[in-house]
């Protein structure tokens, strides 16, 4: 067995280590924007909504014995993902462990931080609607009318040099940019199920309906009306809007359908759920990028449903879980193999955690939750637990996990130092002023 | 009494004055013709300020029995003061003489004041002595006879009076008067037709009808009557010149459109002189009718079509009189279309025009064209929505070909297990209750599990079986195939089909209801395993049976067949009896089959999407205190259980109740901090059940009736309607307390309804109401979806292309179901449809349908029938290109610009080869093999058309 060769990320993690300090993290961060990647120059944020509101303790469990104790007394049904003998140790020295489903990520804690007490709008709280919070959690914007614009799209809005694609599932609040941009207007952000099924002519006729060839001749059709069609007098605002969609899709076809032909490491590793295959797709366009020397930066938007565990929490727990860790799991692992995962960040969010307590079968609307940030770059291990797990009284006695920080920061931080995306241009305006930007000491 | 003072007049001139009143042609009377028209010229005169004007006047009047007299006889005329006290111009009427004389003093004022002038003529001395006597005398006698000595009096009246013949009239005449006795008139002289008199300030003149026109006058005078009756300080003649003058309007008849003021110039010719101003005097009997201007009527009409008329008048604008009442004769004639005011909810025009006739079917009938034919080309709107829209027995007439085709082919389509109670004589078909399904498979070979659905025995020309026979294949597609485990259930994975057939033979308004309410309850069948799916059928038929019916029996389920918590009675129950509030599949879906007041669930959805929004469509308050309400609402809502029981065939399935012992009885509080919206909202200490929540909440909370209301009108009519509408609607709504179908009569017949708002395309279509339109307006043939084999596999595969186009009914991602474009969650207008990856899988999979729909057309439908379709609608005998395009825009409303014309013409005069190239074809409707191809390609390109992908 040779010697470990030390990496970029080892020398970083030696300068934090001798007491470098914020200066020197800043410093550490902007060679690493310059050099990131032995010199690959895109940059790839996967946004990973976790719809429903996803409960922490669906992700970790408290291991000291106390708190642990004190979180099985208020859910006396089960209702939490480990013992704390099962849990998987994160960090050192910090009172959690991981979610046993997750074990595929195992590997990549060194490169994972997981932000405990996150609040999407920390003022106002999280409790609430999935209509409400699911705005909230996308807040990029808020317009006048009370309508929310999500902070991917007001990126797209505002920094023309960033891609974003959204995947089915995800909220769309986070692709719908503001048509008022021509940018927005002429060729919005795609949403896309997967790469594969992109394409006007992806289900052919039969023989008896002219086959192929009157697919393709169809989807030329509806290309060519599209482009040549003349606005009605008096369009109505969705007449506009749909016109300057169906105008947008095509472009973003012929995009996509070139990335299909790069297949990463782990192309057949990604099983067939709809976010293994998501994932997949991230990972060929990484792979695309690689090859053809590309500085793009792309936000990828992908969504996990089904955390609203009312009841049946552990059952729904636990395929989520599963999910989660495998994806993300042989995700890292290809991005390694590709050399590309200090390109690649992945970051969490929910809207909203759940209560402590159980309600029988399941928990309700609570207010903090866990944000995870995961990648090449990101100073994990040691490191890798952000604010503390609740005290063994506060289990005790607190309906839901109160909010200690605001997520909008750890946005703020990932955006600013890592893709190079100034905050201002996913939180314009006012909002930019409703959270604290910490120093997390979140890249190395 | 002896009028002494008038002889003051010159007789000649009294004589020539009334000969001249008398029309006699004399010069003289020609000059006060003119006179007369001078002053109509100058205006109202000051008779005071004219003392030496024609007539000459005498000064005074004095009867005959004057008690005083000077020496020289009784014949004072006047004393009047001139320029101040002691000094007067006095005037004795005792022979020409002393006229003379005073008119000489008159003349010679200045040389009177030169005492050398005077002294050098006695005469004028000695006159001047005479009359100083006689002045003193006049004084004298004045003052004994209580005259006022110098007192005079004038009068101001119009400078003319023009009346119509016929009339009478007054004019106010202004005295002022410095006597101390009361003023009378008298009239000296008379006009030569009609009566005048003096009443109080006024001049009253009454002319008949027969009077000749033309100029005319009278002479009056106004004196004061002193104590002693003297009559003094008289005014000077007045004279007031008459016009009688005429007018006479032409009648009118015009033709104006309706719903609008339309301006009516009216005419008529007048010898008055002052400005004609028509009046309204016989109001039109449909319309309304007020002057805009003079000569402008402005007729207001509604919407009712055809004759009307009223009356006008010409009159004289100072007051002369009017003419004959004439018509003014008003044909109404049909406007444009969409021309409703959009914040209006009045009824709209019941003649609607074809195009707002086309707008209902797209928009509310799913294109249903064919339900047009007929007469109903021809019904009101009125009877469009009462006996089409909302006639929720509608059959297709069309449908029975389809069913006797399907009977004919005698296929055998399986039996699902537990339908009994769903389908029609389905017991009698299949007695035993054994689960079809050996090894996880349907067991085809068993003849008691698979018949066919529409049995031989079924009279199809009978109104009646041939509704049964299709409700059989309707309910069909209620069985979902379900994923893993091949058992046949009743379910949510046909649901697709089953909402196509329901808007393809059955009334479209109600399939898209129903639609409607699955998305607004948003209930997964996702969570519910084997057995329990039988629950979502429960779930259909609750809703279906509301869908146009009580919001307020939805939630509470129906007196007959529920409890006060709305669950079935004991008693085996039917489909269709149920309420959302116990309904098994919600319940068992938001997991309140297991709150026992702890669990927020159903509580969070009753007050967040189902009864309520978070805030009120119109004041933006909140609706409900988060999460305080819904703490006390889950203790409301708990109790609910889903426990088996026994269906009506005497099978298992899930009857939820309310179980007391399960519901939390901890008092509770609710609304406290909302009391400013309903006084008697607040809940305070109360251990309420859930039905009695349900109750209160649609009883007490004004958010209900404003949310349900905006989201319906915004469904059905536009989007996002103003907050002054919503509360308008909301207070309708409440008020019909919550009868569905009474409410969508208002809306679907309202101005609004037909405004140009919401005849634009507001809404983006979920893919399967983009492809029910499609396969609608083409009439496509549903029931062909057999191949062979069970139609459940068909069905399955059309509900995941549907599914994989973007939307699974029934199986929602979230609980907000989707955005179908009422106001609610996901509020924005429907464009999260606009998604680049849906609007590409909605091309691909309707792809993917019509191959499901077509593939065996030697037995079923054949899109070559397509063609039949366009000729019955054009009236064409042979179909070509131009046929294709236009019907194409008339079902889409859609114009095409020159070059998208020539891009379809293209597609239906080529082909493309594998490499790309352009094969010219002759389009033929007869050739079977290019139209299949053609019109399953058009059906495509219309599936990612705007014009049919929106509404």
């Amino acid at each position: 067995m040779g010697v470990k060769q030390a990496t970029r990320r080892d020398f970083l993690r030696m300068l934090l280590g001798t007491g470098v300090g914020m200066y020197g993290l800043r410093l550490g961060s902007d060679v690493a924007n310059a050099q990131a990647g032995g010199g690959l120059g895109f940059r790839v944020l996967v946004r990973l909504e976790l719809l429903g509101g996803c409960d922490s303790h669906a992700l970790w469990v408290p291991t000291e014995s106390t708190r642990f104790a004190a979180l099985q007394a208020r859910r006396p049904d089960g209702m939490f993902v480990a013992s704390p003998t099962d849990a998987l140790s994160i960090g050192s020295g910090q009172p959690i462990g991981l979610n046993p489903n997750l074990a595929p990520w195992l590997p990549h804690l060194p490169e994972t931080r997981f932000f405990l007490g996150c609040s999407n709008d920390l003022a106002r709280g999280q409790t609430g609607s999935h209509e409400n919070a699911q705005n909230v959690m996308s807040i990029g914007t808020r317009s006048v009318s009370g309508g929310f614009r999500g902070w991917t799209a007001a990126i797209f809005d505002n920094d023309p040099s960033i891609q974003l694609v959204r995947f089915l599932g995800a909220r769309s609040v986070n692709s719908s940019c503001d048509t008022a941009v021509p940018r927005c207007a002429e060729e919005p952000p795609p949403s896309i199920e997967t790469f594969e099924t992109f394409r006007l002519d992806g289900v052919n006729f039969d023989a008896r309906l002219g086959g192929p060839n009157n697919s393709r001749y169809v989807a030329d059709v509806i290309r060519r009306l599209a482009e040549a069609r003349m606005p009605s007098e008096q369009p109505s605002a969705v007449e506009e809007k749909f016109d300057a969609a169906l105008r947008g899709v095509f472009p973003a076809i012929e995009r996509i359908q070139d990335t299909l032909t790069f297949q990463s490491p782990l192309y057949s590793a990604y099983g067939t759920s709809r976010m293994g295959l998501q994932f997949r797709n991230v990972a060929m366009k990484v792979k695309e990028m690689i090859q053809t020397n590309s500085s793009e930066k792309i936000i990828f938007v992908v969504g996990l449903g089904g955390f609203d565990a009312h009841d049946s929490w552990a059952s729904r727990t636990q395929s989520l879980s599963q999910e989660l860790g495998n994806t993300l799991g042989t995700f890292m692992s290809d991005l390694k193999l590709m050399n590309a995962d200090e390109n690649v960040v992945v970051l969490t969010g929910t809207e909203f955690g759940r209560t402590i307590a159980s309600n029988g079968s399941g928990t309700d609307h609570g207010q903090a939750s866990t944000t995870i940030v995961m990648g090449g770059r990101v100073n994990g291990g040691a490191n890798a637990v952000y604010g503390d797990p609740l005290t063994a009284s506060q289990y005790s006695s607190v309906g839901v996990e109160p909010a200690t920080m605001d997520t909008r920061g750890v946005i703020a931080t990932v955006l600013q130092e890592f893709m190079g995306i100034s905050p201002s241009a996913a939180f314009p305006g006012p909002v930019l002023s409703e959270f604290s930007i910490d120093d997390y000491q979140l890249f190395v | 009494m002896e009028v002494v003072g008038f002889s003051a007049l010159p007789h000649s001139f009294v004589k020539r004055a009334r000969a001249a009143h008398r029309g006699v042609a004399t010069v003289f009377g020609f000059a006060r013709y003119l006179l007369i028209a001078l002053s109509f010229a100058l205006g109202t005169q000051s008779v005071a300020a004219e003392s030496k004007a024609w007539p000459p006047r005498n000064a005074l009047m004095l009867s005959s029995n004057v008690a005083c007299s000077s020496a020289q006889g009784s014949a004072l005329v006047r004393s009047r003061l001139r320029t101040g006290p002691g000094e007067f111009e006095v005037s004795v009427r005792k022979g020409k003489s002393l006229n003379k004389l005073l008119h000489r003093i008159s003349r010679n004022q200045k040389k009177l004041k030169n005492k050398k002038f005077i002294e050098q003529r006695p005469e004028i001395r000695r006159t001047i002595r005479q009359l100083k006597r006689q002045a003193r005398q006049l004084t004298s006698c004045a003052e004994r006879l209580g005259l006022s000595i110098g007192c005079s009096i004038s009068v101001q009246t119009a400078s003319q009076l023009e009346i119509v013949p016929g009339l009478s009239r007054s004019v106010p005449l202004q005295v002022s008067s410095s006597c101390q006795g009361p003023v009378e008139f008298s009239i000296l002289e008379w006009p030569s037709h009609g009566q005048a008199s003096v009443s109080g300030a006024a001049l009253s003149y009454q002319v008949p009808g027969s009077a000749p026109l033309g100029t005319d006058g009278l002479i009056l005078r106004a004196c004061a009557i002193s104590p002693a009756g003297i009559a003094e300080g008289c005014s000077a003649q007045l004279l007031l010149p008459i016009n009688r003058c005429h007018l006479e309007a032409e009648a009118t008849s015009v033709v104006v459109l309706e719903n609008r003021e339309s301006p009516i110039e009216l005419t008529a010719n007048s010898t008055c002189s002052a400005p004609i101003q028509f009046e309204v005097v016989a109001a039109p009997q449909h319309g309304t009718a007020e002057m805009e201007s003079p000569t402008v009527a402005g007729y207001r009409t509604g919407y009712r079509l055809g004759a009307d008329e009223f009356y006008v008048r010409p009159c004289d604008s100072n007051g002369a009189g009017c003419g004959s009442a004439v018509v003014v004769q008003v044909v109404v004639e049909a406007g444009e279309s969409f021309q409703g005011a959009e914040s209006s909810l009045a009824p709209y025009r019941e003649h609607i025009s074809a195009a707002e006739r086309a707008h209902l079917i797209r928009k509310l009938a799913n294109s249903r064209f064919d339900l047009l034919s007929g007469q109903v080309a021809t019904w009101s709107l009125g009877k469009l929505v009462d006996d089409l829209l909302l006639d929720e027995e509608l059959f297709s007439p069309e449908l029975k070909e389809e069913l006797e085709t399907v009977q004919t082919l005698q296929r055998v389509y399986g039996r699902p297990i537990r339908t009994e109670e769903f389908i029609p004589n389905w017991r009698e078909d299949f007695p035993g209750s054994d689960d079809c399904v050996v090894d996880g498979a349907p067991n085809y070979s068993d003849p008691l599990c698979f018949k066919p659905i529409i049995p031989a025995t079924l009279d199809l020309s009978d109104p009646a079986e041939a509704e049964l026979a299709f409700e059989r294949w309707f309910l069909m597609a209620l069985r979902p195939w379900h994923r893993g485990n091949h058992r046949y259930h009743f379910g949510s994975h046909s649901l697709p089909v089953y909402y196509l057939l329901g808007s393809r033979y059955r009334n479209p308004l109600r399939a898209r209801l129903t639609h409607f309410w699955f998305g607004h309850f948003g209930t997964s069948v996702d969570i519910l395993n084997g057995f329990e799916e039988n629950l979502i059928g429960y779930h259909i038929k609750t809703i279906e049976r509301e869908a146009m019916g009580s919001f307020r029996f939805m939630m509470l389920g129906r007196p007959e067949f529920s409890d006060v918590n709305g669950c079935p009675p004991l008693a085996p129950w039917e489909p269709g009896h149920g309420s959302i509030i116990c309904d098994a599949a919600s319940n068992r879906w938001l997991s309140n089959d297991l709150n026992t007041g702890s669990n927020q669930n159903f509580a969070r959805e009753l007050l967040e999407l189902y009864m309520t929004s978070p805030h009120d469509e119109v004041s933006g308050v909140d609706n409900y205190s988060d999460p305080f309400d819904i703490v006390s609402g889950s203790r409301f809502v708990s109790g609910i259980r889903v426990p088996l029981a026994k269906n009506v065939g005497g099978g298992n399935v899930y009857a939820p109740r309310f179980e007391a012992s399960q519901h939390s009885s901890f008092p509770s509080s609710m609304f406290l901090n909302l009391g400013a919206l309903n006084p008697d909202l607040p809940i305070v200490g109360e251990s309420l059940q859930p039905g009695e929540l349900v109750a209160h909440v649609l009883d007490n909370h004004p958010g209900v009736a404003n949310f349900i209301a905006s989201k319906l009108f915004g469904t059905f009519v536009y989007p996002d309607p103003s907050e002054a509408l919503v509360a308008e609607m909301g207070a309708l709504f409440k008020d019909l307390d919550y009868d569905i179908r009474d409410f969508l009569r208002v809306i679907l017949r309202s101005e609004a309804m037909f405004s140009a708002r919401a005849a634009r395309k507001n809404c983006v279509s979920s893919p399967l109401e983009t492809y029910s339109r499609i396969l609608n307006s083409f009439e496509f043939k549903l029931m062909s979806l057999d191949h062979g084999e069970q139609i459940e596999n068909q069905y399955r595969q059309v509900a995941n292309s549907v599914e994989n186009a973007g939307e699974v009914v029934l199986g929602y991602p979230t609980v907000f179901s989707y955005d179908y474009c009422g106001r609610g969650p996901g509020v924005d207008g429907s464009t999260s449809w606009l998604d680049s990856h849906l609007l590409v899988a909605r091309v691909t999979n309707f792809t993917k349908i019509l191959k499901d729909f077509t593939w065996y057309i030697r037995n079923h439908y054949d899109l070559i029938e397509v063609i039949d379709v366009i000729k019955r609608r054009t009236g064409v005998q042979k179909v070509e290109v131009p046929h294709l395009i236009s019907f194409i825009s008339e079902s889409l409303a859609l114009s095409l610009s020159t070059e998208e014309y020539a891009i379809l013409e293209e597609y239906f005069t080529h082909r493309r080869n594998s490499s790309g190239g352009l094969i010219p074809v002759e389009w033929n409707d007869g050739d079977a093999t290019l139209v299949r191809e053609k019109m399953a390609g058009l059906m495509v390109i219309l599936s990612a058309f705007q014009q049919s992908a929106t509404h």
